[in-house]
């Protein structure tokens, strides 16, 4: 069992983390942002229906809802509703959009009364002065922590082994068949990079919108 | 006792011996690996059909017999746990008594597992998710001992990154039988049964078990106690 061997089934692993990763990002993006204007909804019920929903998302491991989404469905109606990796993806959809919307609620609640004024001053209407003056600086205020969570979503991905949905740890481990350990260490490799390369890129995003700044 | 060869197919005895009998029923064979721990929860969600794959009849899950839990096929074969150590520490162990008190390392929900209860302290015992896991174990000196099934162990010990690790022959468990479950009140199992006693018959069972060196344990037993 030699390094490139490894590599080339570590790379297979590595693409379903990264097709795990993608998909989450570009579903629980938007949906985050749903969830916010729920919960800072003016019509109450709403509100307290979407508060509850995010507490109970936040409050309970993501492994677990994982776990739920496989086997529930088939208890109750003796076949899986999604497939392993479909789970995978639902859940996690679910799970990020919820702190997402947190962190868009924070950002959305920071923009000070006077901008919205300003708006109305010349004359916007409502969704022109949310869409072009509100969330163009939220989305400078949250850069930082969506980076942060952004970043915990590369590695939660390896929690989709839990339903044997093969990721690259779950690649590494079936090495240990062979008696080989190194190809488990060997992935730090790949998350390092990976992390490593979103780092830059948001960086290069913060720069980007630091045009206050001189 | 299954691997994946360079294609990334199943190949191994309980593999092969699938296939034959998918054959049979005219069923196309899917291999699915799973958490060892969700076995019930993969068969009664219905994600999986049969756990095929050393899979003990004759053991208890918590006190509760297996045979309650699932609906078992004929057994197949014959097998046995055993404990494995560090090679250095070998001539430590001689017999059941000196496992007291000893850390231990198991699969989770494994036959192995209830046997480490009875030996040694229970909050000893550190589970892992897949037997496998455990060679890592005792090899860090995490744990003192495992506890797994000798046909793996024999396999592994000794290889690889594993050179350090011995078999202990001097404590002796009792044997076990392997059997496929089925989820409670399955048709399947009849069916696989009839399929089983024609690969009997005719030769095949024996062909395969000779091709990966399982002819002195195959045994098809009708009950499984």
């Amino acid at each position: 069992m030699g390094f490139w061997e490894v590599t080339l089934s570590l790379l297979e692993g590595l693409k379903q983390t990264c097709l795990i990763f993608a998909l989450t990002l570009v579903l629980a993006l938007p949906l985050g942002l749903i969830i916010s204007f729920g919960s800072m909804s003016k019509f109450k019920p709403l509100a307290y229906i979407t508060k509850v929903f995010v507490w109970i998302i936040r409050g309970v491991p993501l492994m677990l809802q994982v776990i739920i989404v496989f086997y529930v469905p088939g208890f109750i109606f003796g076949t899986p509703l999604f497939s392993r990796f479909g789970s995978v993806i639902a859940a996690f959809v679910i799970n990020y959009a919820c702190y997402f919307s947190e962190i868009y609620r924070g950002g959305i609640e920071s923009i000070s009364r006077g901008q919205y004024e300003a708006g109305q001053v010349l004359g916007m209407t409502k969704s022109q002065i949310f869409f072009k003056i509100v969330l163009m600086q939220v989305v400078k205020r949250i850069l930082p922590p969506m980076s942060n969570e952004i970043i915990t979503l590369v590695k939660d991905t390896a929690l989709a082994r839990v339903i044997m949905v093969v990721e690259i740890i779950q690649a590494a481990q079936e090495f240990a068949a062979y008696g080989l350990m190194w190809p488990l260490f060997y992935t730090a490799v790949f998350y390092l990079i990976f992390v490593g390369l979103l780092s830059l890129l948001f960086g290069f995003f913060e720069k980007k919108l630091g045009y206050y700044k001189t | 006792m299954n691997e994946k060869d360079a294609d990334r197919n199943w190949t191994g005895f309980e593999s092969e011996f699938a296939i034959e009998v998918g054959k049979i029923l005219g069923m196309e064979v899917k291999f699915q690996e799973i958490i060892w721990e969700q076995k019930y929860n993969e068969l009664n969600s219905g994600a999986i059909d049969c756990i095929w794959n050393g899979f003990t009849a004759n053991a208890y899950d918590n006190g509760v017999k297996r045979s309650e839990l699932v609906d078992f096929s004929y057994g197949y074969m014959l097998n046995q746990q055993c404990i494995v150590v560090k090679k250095d520490n070998l001539a430590s162990y001689v017999d059941e008594a000196s496992l007291a008190g000893k850390k231990a390392c198991v699969e989770g929900g494994s036959a192995g597992a209830s046997y480490a209860e009875e030996v040694t302290d229970k909050d000893k015992i550190v589970k892992a998710s897949a037997q496998i896991n455990a060679f890592t174990e005792v090899k860090s000196g995490a744990v003192d001992f495992i506890v797994v099934d000798i046909l793996l162990a024999q396999n592994i010990c000794g290889k690889g990154d594993y050179t350090d690790l011995a078999i202990v022959n001097a404590i002796e468990l009792e044997s076990e039988i392997y059997a496929i479950g089925f989820k409670k009140g399955s048709d399947l199992t009849a069916k696989v049964n009839d399929a089983i006693k024609q690969l009997e018959e005719n030769g095949t069972l024996m062909n395969l078990a000779k091709k990966y060196g399982f002819e002195n344990v195959l045994k098809i037993t009708e009950t499984i106690e």
